[in-house]
């Protein structure tokens, strides 16, 4: 297993928010994550990446690779977050610096891990953003965040999260505030992507016909645990838990 | 009921924008009437227009045989009661230090407890959420009790901006049934902006497709989602997640 994730819990102060959840994602496996706002799907997936907000403490184990996450020191976990472990968010603006070019934003991520000269990480990255299919390559490494669209800036971070070939990727959300039309393109850039580096995947969504179109196995979360889990034709046509078919009647508008 | 005649708007800041150019329909009484675009699309700027919230910068707008492009803000009274917006976020558009009585009776300028009861029932609310305020509601919650409020002074028309895109799934679909109940108790005609086709596809009987400023479709609901004519809305529906196709390709592998 690439992930693997034993009996995580995150707390506010006594208040349990994710109770004691387990689940692994193997090498180029592709693993949904998913269930409504206040789930605790968000929290488990920053308590993975060391992100959790102020206040809020991990226990429990996540290995990534052999190696333990929670509780490691902050210095290792800075060194693996974008080499071992990358991640991309719904809203690109936030996690992209408005006041460097993409370009260099993109070739830094590459020498922060593999050092090198500055010129050979800029061709590297003018690389990736062709291949996130980002029209005139050369001419937007060149932009600000701010010049490009919603649909651009989420390509931009899927560059930078596959700049160092991570071990594990984990989307939460990453197209819910895209057109449709520029949905279905960057997930089908994200499907290639961790493809071609067999970079296993823990994509987080609240939307059933997403996680069904890019994922092969689904973990339901409700109330900060995993109250099912299976392969993503058996989660959603055969679903047991009670919870499961609600999100499903409730998604398919099409039924009375 | 409404009736647009080839309406532009330009705006000049922050920098120029052709937001609607030349778009021409009309929106019959009791019609529930679905406008679907994405970003860019004009649907926004038509919201505004429809409201009274802005003027067109050509064309004409008329509301009940009645031009309302060109009138001054006093002489839109008659509108405002008339024509009702729910939008998008219920926790921006309620104010959080009144109490939902308050919000609810605010369009009518009076208290009146009777139609707050009225109304609470009628969006499937209990009496006693009168007396408590916005944050203690969920999102759904507070999305019943914008709509309880632009129900408030009996308008005709309803005009519905993303109703649903804040909202969690399973609630969603309660909110969506909701309105078309509303639209058919109080005989409202409905205006449902949407950027999301399966949720316009459960609420309204005909749908306009609009792309960069412009309509390109037009036409009753089932005929567009199933036999749509233009390039730009089989691509928009190519595009859409649709669950029931994924899970039929899933069994479909086994």
């Amino acid at each position: 297993m690439t992930l693997e994730v034993c009996e995580l819990s995150v707390h506010a102060g006594t208040h349990p928010l994710v109770r004691g959840v387990s689940f692994g994602v193997g090498r180029g496996e592709r693993v949904g994550l998913i269930g409504e706002s206040g789930s605790g799907k968000s929290l488990t997936a920053s308590a993975v990446m060391g992100l959790l907000p102020e206040g809020l403490a991990p226990t429990g184990s996540a290995k990534l690779t052999g190696a333990e996450l929670i509780g490691a020191p902050e210095r290792e976990l800075s060194r693996r977050r974008g080499r071992d472990l990358a991640m991309v968010f719904q809203e690109p603006m936030t996690a992209l610096n408005p006041l460097m070019r993409v370009g260099r934003q993109v070739a830094e991520s590459i020498r922060l891990h593999r050092g090198g000269s500055r010129r050979a990480a800029l061709r590297a990255a003018v690389e990736l953003l062709d291949a996130v299919k980002l029209p005139d390559p050369e001419q937007l490494a060149r932009a600000y965040p701010h010049q490009l669209s919603g649909g651009q800036r989420q390509r931009v971070m899927l560059a930078i999260a596959l700049a160092n070939d991570p071990a594990l990727l984990i989307c939460d959300e990453p197209t819910t505030a895209l057109d449709v039309t520029v949905q279905a393109q960057v997930l089908d850039l994200i499907l290639s992507g961790v493809a071609e580096r067999e970079t296993a995947l823990l994509f987080i969504t609240h939307d059933l016909a997403v996680v069904a179109k890019v994922c092969t196995r689904v973990l339901v979360m409700y109330d900060g645990r995993i109250v099912e889990e299976g392969s993503t034709s058996d989660v959603l046509t055969r679903p047991s838990h009670d919870y499961t078919k609600k999100l499903l009647a409730a998604s398919d508008l099409e039924a009375a | 009921m409404i009736e647009l005649r080839n309406v532009h708007r330009r705006y000049r800041r922050p920098r120029e924008v052709h937001a609607l150019r030349g778009v021409s329909f009309a929106v019959a009484a009791g019609q529930r009437f679905g406008i679907v675009g994405e970003s860019g699309s004009g649907k926004s700027t038509l919201v505004r227009l429809l409201a009274g919230l802005d003027r067109p910068t050509s064309g004409e707008i008329s509301f009940d045989g009645k031009r309302i492009d060109a009138l001054p803000e006093r002489k839109l009274g008659f509108l405002r009661d008339s024509l009702q917006v729910v939008f998008q976020d219920p926790m921006g558009s309620l104010d959080p230090r009144m109490r939902v009585r308050d919000i609810i009776s605010e369009p009518l300028g009076r208290r009146d407890p009777e139609r707050v009861a009225e109304l609470l029932t009628a969006v499937g609310l209990p009496a006693d959420a009168a007396g408590r305020y916005p944050h203690q509601f969920s999102g759904g919650q507070r999305q019943r009790i914008s709509i309880a409020r632009a129900l408030a002074p009996r308008p005709r028309v309803l005009i519905a901006d993303e109703p649903v895109s804040a909202l969690d799934v399973t609630v969603r679909k309660q909110i969506l049934d909701l309105l078309a109940e509303l639209t058919d108790a109080f005989e409202l005609t409905l205006v449902f902006v949407s950027h999301d086709l399966a949720v316009v596809r459960r609420v309204c009987d005909t749908v306009a497709v609009m792309r960069a400023g412009e309509l390109v479709e037009l036409g009753e609901v089932d005929q567009v989602y199933d036999a749509p004519q233009h390039p730009y809305t089989r691509d928009l529906i190519a595009a859409a997640p649709n669950l029931r196709a994924e899970l039929a390709r899933l069994q479909g592998g086994r």
